[in-house]
This record gives structure tokens, sequence and C-alpha cells, in this order.
């Protein structure tokens, strides 16, 4: 690990912190650095706390670590629960208004200095412009390069009045600051022309990018913490790409009108949390058994019921590989980062056409809502393959048209209405070739058995070629390891930095990823098992949930779990710890 | 003279008399008027809703009482497509009862025909959200019955906004038809309440029960289809005489009209790969 440098930011909502925080971010990945912009905030409008975490480097960085060189605060809770926080030689900067260090117990060399925010800001504006003020403070003690920051705050203001207004502010704060206070006046970290672009932006967004590229026209969903900024943007930027949101009256209707959307032939993605999710079991299952393309994000939040909001939690892996009454294939993703959040999205789509089967991006709030540096996504070899689409000379010569034929690969050609000689019913139904449901028919009752059978084996021919076709496993690291290290989701992050940390110590470590949770990569899980010397199994969850699919699918268990369930993400020091106590040093 | 198309070989399982027979030759009139590859049947699940195993549209048969959603959705995927949602009142008033606020709201270009026996009848005979009060069922036993008022279906829509709204009656093929041939012709969300009897398990609202009291909508007086407060106080009326024709009509714009992204075709009809997303990636420096 190179050098790097953390800051937050935090005080209630409606002051800007987290603003704040995303400008220096987009400032330093703008230039040569690397940053990655981290949000805690609880379910209120108003009031509350929140941080925001900005850890910055001179190479692409993987997680972060609540180790800080800044602290900015605007509020008393924001000082109280992350004065803890900051290191040896690190400065808070507080609210003179608002906040009274009282008798805190500081880190050693830690600075601390009082200055004017919201109270250097006239009347109302106070809280809207508070976080101008900070980041003039910030600017002043850190060293961080005032022309970049404007440059972002330009941007993200828009309006010259209002640039004009935060200018003023930053700068008497920043003056103020930089004559009052011993400071430091270096950055530690080196701006320089960033070399290549680089986007800042996080797993929504790119799932997102993802629907766009891959062609998909449609999409529909009711607001749930973390799913929502999907639909958000998609309704923001969809338009432009011929893109048609809709906002639904329930979850219910929303993957139902997916579906619909789905049988007329158009690619279609909504995105939902868990408590959206449960809604839309009944529908998942009419959507394998009709046999019809879909997309759907869970964003997982804490559990059970409601439970947190806006906090993060790997608690719906069960729930959603098992969503929904009957057996049938489905597809469940889990990407680990934000670029796989994009390459997956575009692969789902082409996934669930070729396979017509429902499919499952699954995320969590972490994942979904931190921003992080990285180049621009690569467009090559994307191509929309849309699998079997019964045209025009397929329907000429297979009259009568089954919808569900039975083939060797269990993907029958679809036709999509409005195509001449395509006329058929889809049906949530058991049912035979032709769609009918068997129990109308006297001849059809006397083969439902067979029909039901028969089916169902096609339903799961799927499952075969699907297993072949994606990658359910990504491996990193040395082939063999003192300790392997099995993850899936966001966890991946923190531990491929944890992996670095272990390696600068001497202790080798490898990492399996599990991409793909349906279909199980059973095969190929096996075989990575097979060199394993010592395993650690990582998950945000209280039982173990991959645990329990791995030992289902091979038999195999770990040798020692770390399960984090206090609604909070990794982070790679806590991952490392556990690594040497499973290696017993 | 299409009919010999729109039939399909299967044979429906309802039960003889069932007031679904009626309903299938309404519509199989109708449909008849139309290009039947760009027309979809969109049902639930119910004895109503099995419609679909017999007519040879494009069809699909969806979850108990989400059609609604799912024709909005064929409709939005390709708005040149014809689309008709078929189902029983336990189906649309029960769990869909949402969806039918909702989706008359947003009034898409859909006509929904309910087949309203007032009884869940695929289930054999439990009390539905139409069905009278104090009626005897498996789930409301003597002494008691139903205690629950009924829904009136052409109130309810005419209050969530749909922008047509009649109500027909198995037997009058003629008036049923002609009705659902306007209701397919109505630019919007248009609803027709089908009075329909269920000859094995709701042994009140009888087909004799029915004819007794069926009136046509138009011969009452303050009757005008342009007036929705007038076409409102007209639904009311529930008992001695029951109304049946066209209540309500009005031309609001589509759900479909106020997307402009559909202004220059279908999306099912819009290229696939040819998404540039460069400049959408430029804007996250």
């Amino acid at each position: 690990m190179g050098k790097q440098f953390t800051c937050m930011f935090g005080g209630e909502a409606g002051y800007g912190v987290m603003s704040a925080g995303s400008m220096v971010a987009k400032g330093a990945n703008r230039s040569s650095l690397w940053s990655i912009v981290v949000n805690e905030y609880p379910s209120l409008i108003k009031g509350g706390l929140n941080t925001c975490l900005v850890r910055m480097a001179e190479e692409a960085l993987n997680g972060y670590e609540e180790k800080l060189n800044f602290l900015g605060v605007l509020s008393q809770p924001a000082f109280d629960v992350n004065v803890s926080k900051v290191m040896p030689g690190g400065i808070i900067v507080y609210d003179s208004g608002a906040v009274n260090p009282g008798s805190a117990c500081l880190p050693e060399g830690v600075k601390l200095l009082a200055v004017s925010l919201a109270g250097s800001v006239p009347g109302d504006s106070a809280k809207v412009m508070a976080n101008s003020a900070l980041l003039g403070a910030f600017c002043a003690v850190t060293g961080y390069p005032v022309q970049i920051l404007k440059d972002v705050m330009a941007d993200e203001f828009g309006n010259p009045a209002l640039i004009q207004a935060n200018y003023t502010i930053f700068d008497k704060t920043y003056a103020v600051v930089k004559t009052t206070a011993a400071v430091q006046n270096d950055f530690p970290l080196a701006f320089s022309d960033a070399t290549a672009d680089k986007m800042l932006l996080n797993g929504n967004e790119a799932i997102s990018l993802g629907a766009i590229k891959a062609g998909c026209k449609f999409a529909a969903g009711y607001p749930m913490t973390p799913g929502s900024s999907v639909l958000a943007y998609l309704a923001d930027h969809g338009p432009e790409y011929g893109l048609v949101f809709k906002q639904t009256e329930d979850e219910i209707a929303a993957i139902n009108m997916l579906i619909g959307a789905g049988y007329a032939g158009v690619r279609a993605i909504g995105a939902t949390s868990g408590g959206g999710f449960a809604l839309m079991t009944e529908a998942l299952g009419f959507a394998a058994q009709a046999e019809i393309p879909v997309v759907i994000v869970e964003a997982q939040r804490g559990g059970p019921s409601t439970g947190l909001p806006t906090r993060t939690a790997q608690a719906d892996l069960n729930f959603v590989v098992h969503a929904s009454q009957g057996e049938f294939p489905r597809l469940v993703v889990a990407p680990g980062d934000v670029a796989e959040c994009f390459y997956e999205t575009f692969r789902m789509f082409n996934l669930v056409e070729k396979y017509q089967v429902p499919g499952i991006i699954l995320t969590d709030k972490y994942l979904a809502d931190t921003s992080i540096s990285q180049p621009f996504f690569d467009m090559t070899g994307l191509a929309v393959d849309r699998g079997k689409l019964a045209d025009e000379e397929y329907l000429s010569q297979n009259q009568p048209y089954l919808r569900y034929r039975q083939t060797e690969d269990g993907v029958s050609p679809r036709a999509i209405p409005g195509q001449a000689g395509g006329r058929h019913i889809a049906t949530s139904y058991t049912h035979g070739e032709d769609g009918f449901y068997s129990s109308g028919n006297r001849e059809y009752a006397a083969a439902e058995p067979q029909v039901t059978a028969e089916g169902l084996d096609k339903l799961f021919r799927k499952i075969a070629l699907i297993g072949q076709e994606v990658p359910g496993l990504r491996q990193y690291g040395p082939d063999e390891a003192e300790l392997t290290v099995i993850a899936w989701g966001s966890t991946k992050g923190a531990v491929l930095e944890a992996m670095e940390l272990a390696k600068a110590q001497g202790v080798s470590v490898n990492f399996i990823q599990v991409l793909y949770i349906s279909p199980f990569p059973e095969a190929a899980m096996t075989k990575a098992l097979s060199t394993v010397k010592k395993s650690l199994l990582v998950e945000g969850n209280k039982t173990a949930q991959l645990g329990g699919m791995i030992r289902a699918h091979t038999g195999y268990k770990p040798d020692s779990v770390y399960l984090k369930y206090d609604s909070r993400p990794f982070v790679p020091s806590a991952i490392l710890a556990r690594i040497k106590e499973a290696l017993g040093q | 003279m299409m009919n010999a198309e729109v039939q399909v070989s299967y044979v429906p399982t309802w039960c003889p008399g069932c007031g679904n027979f009626g309903i299938i030759n309404a519509l199989k009139k109708a449909l008849a008027n139309l290009n039947l590859d760009d027309t979809v049947l969109v049902t639930g699940i119910g004895c109503s809703s099995k419609i679909s195993q017999y007519v040879n549209t494009y069809r699909i048969e969806t979850l108990h009482g989400r059609a609604l959603p799912v024709a909005t959705g064929v409709k939005l995927a390709n708005h040149k497509l014809n689309v008709i949602v078929n189902g029983g009142d336990g189906d649309g008033m029960g769990l869909g009862m949402g969806h039918f606020i909702h989706t008359a709201r947003r009034n898409p270009n859909l006509s929904y025909f309910i087949h309203n026996n007032q009884i869940y009848g695929l289930t054999k005979g439990q009390p539905s959200p139409t069905s009278e009060q104090g009626m005897l069922t498996k789930f409301s036993p003597a002494p008691l019955g139903n205690v629950e008022r009924p829904i009136n279906i052409v109130r309810q829509a005419l209050t969530a906004g749909a922008t047509f709204v009649a109500r027909g009656f198995t037997t009058n093929l003629a008036q049923l038809t002609e009705l659902m041939i306007k209701a397919i012709a109505h630019p919007g969300f248009a609803v027709v309440d089908i009075l329909q009897p269920c000859v094995s398990f709701n042994k009140l609202n009888t087909y004799q029960w029915y004819q007794q009291r069926v009136i046509p909508v138009e011969t009452m007086e303050g009757y005008d289809p342009s007036d929705l407060d007038k076409a409102i106080t007209l639904a009311a009326t529930w008992g001695d005489q029951i109304p049946t024709g066209l209540f309500y009509q009005v031309i609001r714009p589509t759900l479909e009209e106020t997307l402009p992204q559909l202004a220059a075709g279908a999306l099912v009809h819009k290229r696939l790969d040819d998404s540039n997303i460069t400049g959408l990636m430029q804007q996250f420096k």
C-alpha cells in the first residue's frame, strides 16, 4: 500500500457534509489520485448524524479504514462518535458554535481546531453553505489544492451567483484558518495531471450504465433504499436512450410490469432491497414458469423486516437464491466491486434472454452507495445477444408454433407479440409445449404427470449450460497459500486489501470470490477447494449463508469464519487480524 | 368470419350454464375486427381468466390479481398492440384492487373486462369483494353470512379515474359485444363490469335474479355519459334496478401519450446495440 490520506466530514443531515466529501474526492479523482467515498447516514431527512469518509491514494483503492488524518465536524455527535478515529498527527476542525470538545480524550498528537463554521455564514444560508466554510478550513489545514476544489464546486453549484456565494464563504474561512492556526501546508499526496480519464461512481450508477449499454428500455420500481438510486439514475438519464421508467404502486406491480415488457420483447430492469424483493417473489416464479426474461437488482440492507434502511448487510443470500414457491432455475450474480456491477449487469441482460430465466443482481448498501475511482469501462467485446428469438423463417417452418417446444438445451425459440405465426399463450400454470394448462383437456389430463416432469426437466436443462457460460468463481493471489479467504459480494475490496497487508507481513493468502451464487459453481468450487490448506470464510451475516451453500454443494466446511452483522462494512485491518488468528499467529 | 381463427381446439372447462360462455362469445365477436397478431389478451387467475386458453391471440396468463401491471408493461413495450385484460371480481377487486386504482389513474390504453359473478368459483365458493352482504358461503357460514359491504365496480372505476366505464350482462350478447368493441376502441383505460352468474356456487345472483333487475342505463333519468357526477350517481343504483350500458366516457391523454420516448415508435422496435455511454461516463469525472 502506498501513501494514503483519509478525511471525514460529519454533521446533521441537511448541512451538506456528504456533498463536501464527494467534492474533495472528485477533485482528487480528476487529478492523478484515486479516491473512495463511504457515506453513513440514518434514515431521516434532517438532523441525525451523517458522515462522509474520503480516502485518497496515489494508486487504485479497494477499500477504506476508519483511520482519519482529518476530521471536520459540524455537530456534537459527529465529534463524539468519530474523535477516537483520528490518527496521531491528525487534525480535527470543529464548528465552535456547535461543538464543545469538553474533555474529549484525544489520540496522541492530534490537533484540535475550533473554527466558526455555520456561524460564519449569514442567516438562513448557514445550513446549506456551512460545508463551504468547512471545505475552506479543510484546504487551509491540509494543503489540499484550493483551485482543484473550487473547480469542482463550480461544476457542482452551476449557478454563478451560488458559486460566488460559496467561494466567498470558502475564502473567508480559508483565510481565517491560515492566519490564526499553525497549519501544515503540503498535502501528503502529490496532485498531478491525470494521465487517463477516471470515473468516481458507485455500484448503483455502474449498474445503471450497464443496463443502458445493454439496451434496456424499460425500468419500473418503488422507492426503497438502497436500491432506489438505480431507478433515479435511469429516470434521469434513461430517456436520452429511449428508456421509459415507471414508478409503481408497489414492488408487485413493478415486477409484473417488467414481466409484461419482457414478454413483449423489451429488456427491462427493476431495483429494490430485501423488503421489496419479498413482494416480488411470487412473480419471480411466474417469470421462470412462463420463461420470460427479467432483471432485478436487490441491494441488501439490514434486516429482518424494515431493519436498517441505510446500513449494509449480506443477509439476503439464502432468501434470494430460494425465493418463490416450487423449483426453477434462476441467475444470481453478486458483483464484488463497481466494475463488476457494470460488466455483470451487461452480461445479465444477455443471459436472461439467452436462457429465458429471471436474473438477480445481488449487491448491498455498501457497494450500491460507495463511490470509488476507476478507469472508464471498456466496451470491447460487449455485444448484445438476445438468444433464441423465433424469426420469420423459423415461424414459417415450425407450425403450429410451440412456445415451449422441447429442445436439447431446454431453451425454446421465443415469438414476440406482433409477429405473424407466433401467437401463443405464455402462462404461470404448469404447461405443455403449446403452453396449455394440462387439466383443461382429456388427452392432456391423462398425460399430466409426464407433461409436468418433462416441463421441469426442460427448465433445469438450462442450468448446465448457464453453468458452463458464467464465471462462477474468481480467484486472486498465489495458486497456493497458507490461507484461503472465501467471500462474496462487496467484501471483495476489503479482502483484496487485507491480502496485500498480509503479503507485506510475509503471510501468503489467496482468495476465492464467489461471483455467481446461482447456478452455484459446484465443479469450480470443488476444484478450487482441492488446493486449499486452511480457509477463512468472510461474510456480512450471522449464519454463514454462503458457508451453508458451499457445504451443501461440496461437503466442505471452512476452517474458520469471520461473520460481521453489525450493519457496517468490512475493513481490511479487521480481516487481516482474522487471517492471523486463523493461522494461529 | 374470423371466428374460426379466434377459436382454439381446447374446450372450456367451465361448468355447463356458466356465465363465462356468454362473455367469451362476445369477446370473440369483438376480436373478430382486430388483427390477432397485434392483439394481446392478458388474464389473471380464476375461472374467468381461463378465457385466455380458449381464444387465439397472443395471450399471457399471469398471476392471481396481477393482470393489470403485466398488461401495462406489455402496452409500454409496444403501444401499437391492442391489449385486452380479462379477469374476475375476486382477482381484480381483491388482490388486484391496488393495481386497479393506479391503472385508472395512469390511463394506459387498455380495456379491462371484469367477469363479475360475486363469488369465488374456482376455489369452490367463498365470498368475493363484490358479494352481497349476508351471502352464505363456505367462508361466511350461517348465521352471519358475509358481513362486509360489496364493492360497486362501476362506481369504483369512476372515482378512480377510468376514462371509459360500462356494465354489461352475459346474456345480453348484443349489448356486451358493443360495449367491448367500444371499450377496445376507446383511447384510454376502459372498464367493463360484466354481470355473470356462477351456477355452481352463487345461489343468490342467478340468471333470473339479474334478468329481473337489469335496465339500460340510457333510459334512466339524469343519464349523461359525459358528466362524471351524474355517472357516479347512477352507478350507485344497485338493488331493484341494476343499470347496464355505458356510464361514462371522457378523453384524457393516455399514459403512452405522456411519454416522449414513445413518440418515435414502440420501445420494442428500438435498437439495443447503439447505446454510446461515453458521455455518461464523462459525467463521473
